[in-house]
């Protein structure tokens, strides 16, 4: 249970800690999201909430004046939505404060994704971020803007998103190492199955100009490029062309080996040809390989990727933990001076008033000239914040030490309410009892 | 010795920043472009400043003799270097590149860039003549490069290294186009000095000396390039053959360069 009582909080649920059918229960989009949040905003129980919904977490991040109470009335919100109800209770988690801040730029960093540093999520982050700017205050807007900031730098400054870290994302970027942008390319995806399909829509999100499906079966290539909005062809249709493919992987369930060198020589001596054979048993003799212009992987060479990208992101975690930890501990600086606000407007708005009653008793009986009265007043004002400069960034910098709440409120006391003078008797105190 | 001085702290910053490029490489440091392109932009920088302080001092551009040739060739591929990163937005050719401009950099800096008295020479036609020679060089030199590094990384993805080259190298695309980009503007630059340099001994010299280690060296250098190139266009040899060729026509005019600097010694004013 969150203990604080002001600031902002988060309440949500991810691949830590809710498998997946129950995560999918959660996923808010579009107008469904809208309708929620327009919901929660009405209710005035969450009066700002930014809602960061992907396909490992939905996470609510709110702010308000009682955490106990916006926390109670996110797990209930999201209980509903989810329609598990109180069901929903030991898949949530929640944080508030700096474990919140923290929280938030561990995850727009990458390093709480389910693969390590992925680069998504930072985009992620900002759209849900843009979303409901305009309709969120100061401590959230600046929660967000400095959690984006934490993982751009920690994207620029560590190796964590460097590399491919699954297996479709290898065979891009093994196919870019070769052929270059795959925009414009030719793709050829023979099989139908979900490691191709994975593959293929990773290329189109490349900007592959054309992915074309092939299949035995003509029917199953049309569905598959129905979906991914690629062509079909039959798998004759596909080797009379294989002239005009730069890609072609192959993920078929085939028994044996049915790319072989000759079917290929035909297009060997031109381009360079990529294939990428991530089926088990393979579907391409490994004799291709030596064929001048192709360059064949296969899926024992994809995981190697994969594994020197995992090892070279583990070594990086360190350096992007202390990249996290400077940035949240700046942003909770900042919060936590935002607490002095309240004390600093009163400290200043007593001594105004003290320089405006003395102005006002020494002013001279007579008439007085409009212009020379205004520049006593601004004369007056400004050497007032001259000598309220320093005590206000003391009191800031009070704010932003650990604890020192009771300090405040103290000042606060002080000021509001100060102390009686002591009242001389005319007895000269001598100072020895 | 000031300007030797000021030209020795410029070789500092370029070996600086191939020390940056070869720490990226090794992936002792992260991918931070910003060390590097700043050293080798402000090496330039005070490069330019110390040849154009030569060329005011003395009064005469330096373009001729040993020291001060290399010392601008190596200026104008370094700035050739700069261009193409720019453009190209990848700096990992430095790697290769830097030390080719220090190499000529340190040579001047050993040599020393007195002005030679070869004052016939002199002029506009010089300038243009020798500037597009370089440029031409420069060209060539970065197609050279990129051909270096397309060798490498088809090397890298034929045997399945995923290492150093497979990460930092740019794709083999990229670096085909490189290479054919370099080259063919290399060439086209470096005929037109050549040419403009065949105008002034027509006018006003005793005709083309193909006994001149200068011209010599600048037509076998053409000649060799010019072969890479037509076998480029040729079916099937864009890619490693294209980058083979232009690694071996950089060799024969390497050797060439140092075989005729061995025969004409120190005295004369080729490079």
């Amino acid at each position: 249970m969150i203990a604080e009582t002001n600031g902002f909080c988060v309440v949500g649920l991810s691949h830590r800690t809710a498998p997946i059918a129950v995560r999918e229960r959660f996923a808010l989009r579009g107008t469904q999201l809208d309708t929620w949040l327009g919901e929660l905003g009405g209710s005035g129980s969450v009066p700002e909430c930014i809602v960061l919904s992907t396909c490992n977490r939905t996470e609510c991040y709110a702010a308000g004046s009682s955490l106990e109470s916006l926390e109670q009335a996110l797990r209930h919100a999201l209980g509903d939505i989810s329609g598990l109800g109180i069901a929903a209770e030991p898949y949530l988690f929640a944080h508030a404060g700096f474990g919140a801040a923290r929280h938030l730029f561990r995850v727009t960093s990458g390093l709480d994704s389910l693969v390590v540093g992925e680069p998504q999520i930072q985009g992620q982050v900002r759209r849900a971020y843009q979303l409901r700017q305009k309709l969120v205050g100061p401590v959230l807007h600046r929660l967000f803007q400095s959690a984006l900031a934490a993982g751009g730098r920690v994207r620029d400054s560590t190796a964590i998103s460097r590399g491919s870290a699954s297996i479709p994302s290898a065979a891009v970027g093994l196919a870019c190492k070769v052929l270059g942008p795959l925009d414009g390319r030719a793709v050829l995806v023979l099989g139908t199955g979900e490691m191709g399909r994975l593959t293929a829509r990773c290329l189109r999100q490349e900007g592959v100009g054309h992915v074309y499906i092939g299949s035995r079966s003509l029917a199953r290539a049309e569905r598959v490029a129905r979906e991914l909005d690629g062509l079909p062809l039959t798998r004759r249709e596909a080797w009379s062309r294989v002239r005009d493919f730069d890609l072609v992987i192959t993920a078929t369930e085939s028994d044996a080996a049915f790319v072989t060198p000759d079917r290929l020589r035909q297009r060997a001596g031109s381009r360079p040809t990529v294939i990428l054979d991530i089926a088990v048993p393979r579907n391409v003799a490994p004799e291709v390989a030596a064929e001048p212009g192709m360059f064949l992987y296969n899926v024992d060479d994809l995981q190697r990727i994969i594994d020197q990208t995992r090892q070279s992101r583990r070594s990086e975690l360190e350096r992007a933990e202390a990249i996290i930890a400077y940035h949240a501990q700046r942003y909770w600086a900042w919060q936590q001076a935002r607490s002095a606000a309240p004390l600093i407007r009163t400290m200043r708005e007593a001594a105004r008033d003290l320089v405006d009653l003395s102005l006002q008793l020494g002013r001279p009986s007579g008439p007085m000239d409009t212009d020379r009265e205004e520049s006593l007043r601004l004369a007056s004002r400004t050497l007032l914040n001259k000598i309220l400069h320093g005590p206000t960034r003391a009191l800031r910098r009070l704010a932003e030490q650990p604890g020192s709440a009771p300090d405040l409120d103290g000042l606060s006391e002080l000021i509001e309410n100060p102390p009686e003078a002591p009242v001389y008797h005319g007895t000269a105190d001598t100072g020895q009892g | 010795m000031l300007i030797r001085l000021a030209l020795a702290l410029a070789l500092l910053g370029y070996v600086s920043a191939w020390g940056s490029h070869i720490a990226r490489f090794r992936g002792a440091t992260v991918p931070r472009h910003d060390r590097s392109s700043v050293l080798t932009s402000a090496s330039a920088g005070l490069h330019f400043a110390v040849l154009s302080a030569f060329w005011i001092v003395n009064g005469v551009p330096p373009l001729v003799g040993f020291g001060p040739a290399s010392a601008t060739l190596a200026l104008v591929f370094s700035m050739a270097f700069l261009l193409s990163a720019r453009v190209s937005r990848d700096w990992s050719s430095g790697l290769l590149a830097l030390p080719v401009v220090a190499l000529l950099l340190g040579a001047a800096v050993w040599s020393g860039l007195a002005p030679t008295g070869a004052s016939g020479l002199r002029g506009p036609w010089l300038v243009v003549h020798v500037g597009a020679v370089f440029t031409g060089y420069a060209g060539l030199l970065l197609g050279s490069v990129a051909a270096a590094m397309y060798l490498l990384q088809f090397r890298a993805l034929k045997r399945k290294e995923f290492g150093n080259v497979f990460r930092a190298f740019p794709s083999l695309e990229s670096l085909d186009r490189m290479t054919g980009i370099g080259v063919a503007a290399g060439l086209c630059i470096l005929m037109a000095g050549l040419l403009v340099g065949l105008g002034f001994e027509a006018t006003f010299g005793a005709g083309l000396e193909l006994s001149d280690p200068a011209v010599g060296f600048g037509i076998l250098t053409w000649a060799a390039y010019a072969a890479a190139l037509v076998i480029r266009w040729t079916p099937g040899g864009r890619g490693r053959l294209a980058a083979l060729m232009t690694v071996v026509a950089f060799t024969t005019s390497g050797i060439v360069f140092v075989v005729l600097r061995a025969l004409t010694g120190t005295d004369g004013i080729f490079l």
